[in-house]
């Protein structure tokens, strides 16, 4: 198994239903072949989504996926993780609980346009790795 | 155990509220029911087998996924695997 997990944020989420990037698909076919689990948190769904006919290709995508709900395990996690990398604001609260997603599904990829910010979250987590991959 | 399985054992991937139940009648290989039973020693068959087709079905699905994608725009190339495999062992 290559890596343990695939955790999608909302721009890897918007980026796989795209799919104008060769890199995402190589990401899932690797996936795919090695039995990893592609995970979306609901949080993410909540952030991209608009609820109308432009939810179209992200909803086909999410058909296909697993979408895991925002537990309180998951939700104190990603409270320790932003304070302990001195994150605040609401799109640290939605990156960190997307770690803390990936950090409860034994660490892995994270697809993400913000390497940086999750990488300072991901070097919080202990006894996992976790490591962004950008998408364009 | 499958990922998705181990996931769900976990409370990962858990349901808010118990799923409905159907109770069926299934005609299974005895030689893989003795190999599940011995596996998975300890938990009871029909939350073993529930488990693993969850996990089946997710692979299928992530799998008709990539299929999709890869007939919609083309295949990847070796470049794009090994960027994903650089960045992913990147320090």
């Amino acid at each position: 198994m290559p890596w343990a997990s695939v955790v999608l944020d909302s721009q890897g989420l918007w980026s796989v239903a795209q799919n104008d990037d060769g890199k995402i698909k190589a990401l899932l076919d690797e996936s795919s072949r090695a039995g990893v689990p592609v995970l979306v948190s609901a949080a993410v769904l909540a952030e991209t989504l608009f609820g109308d006919k432009r939810d179209a290709r992200v909803n086909q995508v999410l058909k296909k996926v697993e979408v895991v709900p925002v537990t309180g395990v998951i939700a104190r996690s990603a409270v320790k993780l932003k304070r302990d990398a001195g994150a605040a604001g609401v799109s640290a609260t939605i990156d960190a609980v997307v770690v803390a997603t990936s950090e409860a599904a034994g660490g892995g990829v994270i697809l993400t346009s913000d390497p940086k910010d999750i990488r300072a979250l991901a070097d919080c987590v202990a006894g996992r790795r976790i490591r962004p991959v950008l998408v364009s | 155990m499958p990922r998705s399985a181990w996931l769900r054992s976990r409370g990962v991937l858990a349901a808010p509220t118990a799923p409905e139940k159907v109770k069926v009648s299934l005609t299974l290989d005895k030689e893989l029911v003795d190999d599940v039973r011995e596996h998975f020693g300890g938990h009871a068959l029909s939350t073993v087998v529930n488990e693993l087709l969850h996990a089946a079905m997710a692979q299928e699905r992530l799998a008709e996924l990539v299929e999709e994608m890869i007939e919609e725009s083309g295949p990847p190339s070796q470049e794009d695997y090994d960027r994903v495999w650089a960045e992913w062992l990147a320090e």
